[in-house]
């Protein structure tokens, strides 16, 4: 076989691949907090990355910790992260689970009994699709209001305002690739944005701050989990 | 004066060194099994698919005597015989605080789109020490998604089998919550 008929062969086996939906590489990453503010940081804790896979295998990676504190910012227990995935000739798939007990943050502004972030991308002859199917919260409670009775979803990048400090977003969904070829999907499931507030003009009957310009300079995220698979 | 060798001579040597080094390459193979010729049928269990993979969370009913938030990972490769080539499982159960990590497996078995399989794990239970149990786990591909608004299709049980104490025990065949399994 000449050199010629052998590249060509070799790019209709890659072009048969992509035509077929075999997805050629995978990505799941999952952690139990991160910080990020003036004050403190913490990184990527306990951190399980789905190592690089190549042809048709597959792998999976876990973390865990006991307790996991940030002085006056965040403290929680029994957090555990884990990432799996797998190439195959027809299907590929990957999926991370992060979950977090225990969870008080900024000296218990927000408090839940426990969270679980889980995430799956998988692609196959039918596409690329995600889900955050399984993410719930337990006893959630923020600034004092109750958001979960008990074990429950949250629906997808709910925004509440935390007064003076600057909002939270929950079950925040950040879809990754194309939605074609490639697709993936990051969920937090608390992700603080920690503001402050240039200008504006204080409203004499309420007290609150009126306008001005809003400046993030920190972040807080509990619960993470992030899958994509690419073409 | 020493006569230089010439190409005839070496080239025996030169072909020794690439058998010797393919059979070297060959042998290093993690998990290789048995060497056995194609036409092998032997009377042994046939795993077709031999490559499963999941993760994601189940919820069993108290009518288990494992039950409550249940999330996990796992991966598991399997010979046509059904010898594991390589694996890794990871389980928490969340209501006793209990982690179970793998540490050898068994034996393994298909059924359709189903995989079962067992081994040694070690638990530990909140901030106590690693202590070790016998497992098994069968787990099923039926479908995409694994897991739909609700639970199911895909499905996936653990057992510890030496032991029924809080935190062990049998989730039984239990539809996803969230996640996926793959049979590749």
């Amino acid at each position: 076989m000449s050199i010629k008929s052998t590249l060509g062969l070799v790019v209709a086996l890659a072009a048969g691949a992509a035509a077929t939906g075999v997805a050629q590489s995978i990505s799941g990453q999952a952690f139990g907090v991160f910080v990020n503010t003036p004050a403190a940081s913490q990184a990527q804790a306990p951190l399980a990355v789905l190592p690089a896979i190549s042809g048709t295998d597959g792998d999976i990676a876990h973390a865990d910790a006991d307790v996991l504190g940030v002085p006056n910012t965040l403290s929680s227990s029994f957090l555990n992260s884990t990432a799996t995935g797998a190439i195959g000739t027809a299907e590929t798939s990957a999926q991370s689970v992060a979950t977090v007990a225990n969870v008080t943050i900024l000296n218990g502004l927000i408090t839940a009994g426990e969270l679980i972030a889980t995430v799956t991308s998988t692609r196959g002859a039918s596409g690329v699709t995600s889900s955050t199917n399984g993410s719930t919260f337990e006893n959630l409670v923020v600034a004092g209001t109750p958001v979960t009775s008990g074990d429950q979803p949250v629906a997808p990048n709910t925004r509440l305002e935390l007064p003076a400090v600057g909002y939270v977003v929950l079950n925040e969904q950040v879809p990754l690739g194309d939605g074609v070829t490639s697709g993936g999907m990051t969920v937090n499931m608390i992700h603080v944005y920690l503001q402050t507030i240039s200008g504006g003009i204080v409203d004499p009957l309420t007290g609150q701050l009126v306008g001005g310009t809003a400046t993030t300079t920190g972040e807080i995220i509990v619960g993470s989990a992030t899958t994509s698979v690419g073409g | 004066m020493k006569p230089r060798p010439t190409i005839c001579a070496i080239l025996p040597g030169l072909v020794a060194v690439a058998l010797l080094v393919a059979a070297c390459q060959d042998s290093s193979r993690p998990f290789a099994p048995p060497h056995k010729p194609s036409f092998w049928a032997g009377g042994e269990r046939q795993c077709p698919i031999g490559k499963f993979t999941g993760g994601g969370r189940i919820d069993p009913t108290p009518t288990n005597t494992m039950y409550g938030k249940v999330t996990f990972g796992f991966n598991i490769f399997l010979d046509q015989h059904c010898n594991v080539l390589k694996g890794q499982l990871e389980v928490v159960h969340h209501p006793s605080q209990t982690k179970f990590h793998s540490v050898s497996f068994s034996s393994a078995s298909e059924e359709g789109t189903c995989v079962t399989f067992f081994g040694t794990v070690r638990a530990k239970h909140a901030n106590g020490d690693w202590h070790e149990h016998s497992f098994g786990v069968r787990t099923c591909d039926n479908g995409e998604p694994g897991s739909s608004p609700g639970t199911g299709p895909d499905t996936f049980r653990f057992a510890i089998t030496d032991d029924d104490s809080f935190g062990h025990g049998d989730t039984g065949d239990t539809p996803l919550t969230g996640g996926n399994i793959q049979a590749h």
